[in-house]
């Protein structure tokens, strides 16, 4: 007997399986349509969060000033629009940034998803033992936690209404960019590779680092993790601002398929269920999402949709190696492309010791962007003397011939 | 997801769930596990139907069950590696078998049982979906050498547990 004689065996074995009929297809759109729903609710709170944030004097990209060894990649806003939300003041717990809690005598640290931090420390762990392993945790009315924290023992993440679920084993710690962007996918290295879980259905996937493409032989300390939207994630090696080791290695993983792709981000062009994600120089770009890898750093800004057609923006910021202090160190440029293909149209080099306002404010006053009669595109990017401060001025960028002119002033 | 993909989506996955179900069962040898895996990749499917129409959505599908399947394994192996998996029996029992047939499905049936899931996946995806060990290994995240070194351990168990499949073992060292 052959191959082909175990195909017919195996095929007529399909055929003449006696199962129920079943009805699994019965709801699956509607559920899928909930389920985007819920997810894209979420995403506008964490946008809006994003925004404060910003506002607030995060930095626009990680990266810049991070630690040896860790990677300080962006905040991300999911949707494709900037939710209409003006920035606040006040204190505001950076998403991606850990901050301890005592809670219970625990060490735990705290993941922003938009959670409140007073909450998070009235919360206790309910006689949780270590090594305990949570086999799936429990849909809590389908809605999404509020907050998650890295416990001793393990990631505990929590509800509202005080439900919590112990999801990971004590190994598994949270990282800045653990939660995709809505807080509904939820990714940890454990022993045995990555963990993604889904804490919107309850369930999760296991991918072993031998899968992981070109980084089977990096370990999890030396790995990246940076979701782009609720599908995808980016994960790269974990290089220190300073570090002279040429373009890290990262492949992307879409976390329905399990399918990894391998984004050297140096160049090409590949396509994923569709879509493209071109890679030009150093970047890489889904969606609305840019990534970005620049003298050994890695990380991602989400792109600002342009009044003109078909343009998006975004900006980036570097650390030059061997600048004296972390700020002197640091270039901050705003760029803008075409959204069909990527294709850079301008970089605009923000003036030295500025801070681009383009994430600071809503989406209607970031970037103004005119044609004039004769179909040039010009594009005005506000910028201020300092992060967090009013416009003191604006680039113009004439689309026709690339030049910029810089417009000292306000937005008007 | 557009309201306008809606009924050609819900047209293919009714026409299609049967047959979808029926692979899902090789690949798990669980009914209900089956179920839940197949359903959960439907309204995946749901969810990028603009996308997976123009392709071939049911090949999607079943990349997503195997390896939904793979990974749940991963976590539950130490309880589900049993002699008989729970929901196993489901669809096996025949009224009568004059031919031989339904017993040669049994016993495969019963050999199946007795692999781990990433065998039984790598064997329905090389064996029964054509595919190659190289699209073997993409759609299951693993390496061709996992993939040959799989193929040949499940097709020796086979043998091991279920003498009568020998020639078709040997046949496909």
């Amino acid at each position: 007997m052959n191959s082909n004689d175990l195909h017919d065996r195996l095929l007529a074995l399909r055929e003449d399986l006696d199962l129920p009929e079943t009805r699994v297809a019965e709801g699956a759109w509607e559920t899928g349509r909930t389920r985007q729903r819920r997810r894209r609710a979420a995403g506008a709170v964490a946008g809006v969060a994003a925004v404060a944030v910003i506002a607030a004097g995060t930095a626009l990209v990680g990266g810049g000033t991070t630690d040896a060894g860790r990677i300080g990649p962006a905040s991300t806003v999911p949707s494709t629009s900037l939710p209409s939300a003006t920035a606040t003041s006040g204190p505001v717990t950076p998403m991606g940034e850990f901050r301890g809690l005592g809670v219970g005598g625990a060490v735990v640290t705290r993941a922003g998803l938009g959670g409140l931090a007073e909450e998070a420390a009235s919360v206790t762990l309910q006689g949780r033992s270590a090594g305990t392993v949570s086999e799936a945790i429990e849909v809590v009315g389908g809605a999404l936690p509020d907050w998650a924290a890295s416990s001793s023992d393990g990631v505990l993440i929590c509800w509202a209404g005080g439900e919590q679920a112990l999801v990971a084993d004590p190994t598994q710690q949270l990282r800045p960019d653990s939660f995709s962007p809505t807080g509904a996918l939820l990714a940890t290295f454990s022993d045995q590779g990555l963990e993604v879980l889904d804490l919107v259905d309850g369930g999760g996937s296991t991918y072993p680092f031998d899968s992981l493409g070109d980084l089977a032989d990096v370990g999890p300390d030396a790995l990246q993790l940076t979701w782009a939207d609720d599908e995808h994630l980016l994960i790269a090696e974990a290089r220190s601002a300073y570090e002279d080791a040429g373009t890290p290695r990262a492949v992307l993983l879409d976390a329905v398929t399990g399918d990894v792709t391998a984004t050297a981000l140096s160049g090409g062009t590949v396509y994923l269920d569709g879509s493209p994600i071109v890679l030009h120089a150093s970047r890489a770009y889904t969606g609305s999402t840019v990534w970005w890898s620049r003298a050994g750093n890695l990380g991602m800004t989400t792109l600002l949709p342009l009044a003109a057609d078909g343009l998006v923006a975004g900006s980036s910021s570097t650390s030059i190696p061997g600048a004296d202090s972390a700020e002197a160190g640091r270039f901050t440029q705003v760029e803008v492309w075409d959204s069909t293909d990527f294709a850079l149209a301008a970089q605009l080099p923000v003036p030295n010791g500025t801070h681009p306002a383009v994430l600071d404010l809503d989406a209607s006053h970031v970037l103004a962007s005119l044609r004039d009669a004769d179909g040039t595109t010009l594009v005005d990017v506000p910028f201020g003397a300092r992060e967090g401060e009013p416009v003191t001025g604006v680039l113009r960028l004439d689309g026709a011939t690339g030049a910029v002119a810089v417009r000292p002033g306000g937005l008007g | 997801m557009r309201e306008t993909d809606r009924h050609s989506f819900e047209e293919w996955a009714r026409g299609r769930q049967q047959a979808m179900l029926r692979t899902a069962y090789l690949v798990t040898g669980d009914l209900h596990r089956a179920e839940d895996l197949l359903q959960e990749a439907l309204v995946a499917a749901a969810q990028r139907w603009g996308t997976l129409r123009e392709g071939n959505p049911e090949a999607w599908v079943r990349t997503v069950v195997a390896r939904r399947h793979i990974s749940w394994w991963r976590k539950h192996r130490r309880e589900t590696l049993t002699d008989a998996p729970a929901g196993a029996g489901e669809g096996r029992t025949p009224a009568a078998d004059p031919s031989g047939r339904v017993t040669g499905r049994v016993v495969l049936l019963d050999a199946l049982d007795r692999l781990t899931a990433k065998q039984r996946s790598v064997l329905v995806l090389r064996f029964l979906e054509d595919l190659s060990v190289a699209e073997t290994a993409h759609a299951l995240g693993v390496t061709t050498g996992t993939v040959k070194r799989q193929t040949s351990v499940a097709l020796e168990r086979l043998r091991d547990v279920a003498p009568e499949l020998r020639d078709l073992v040997e046949e496909n060292r």
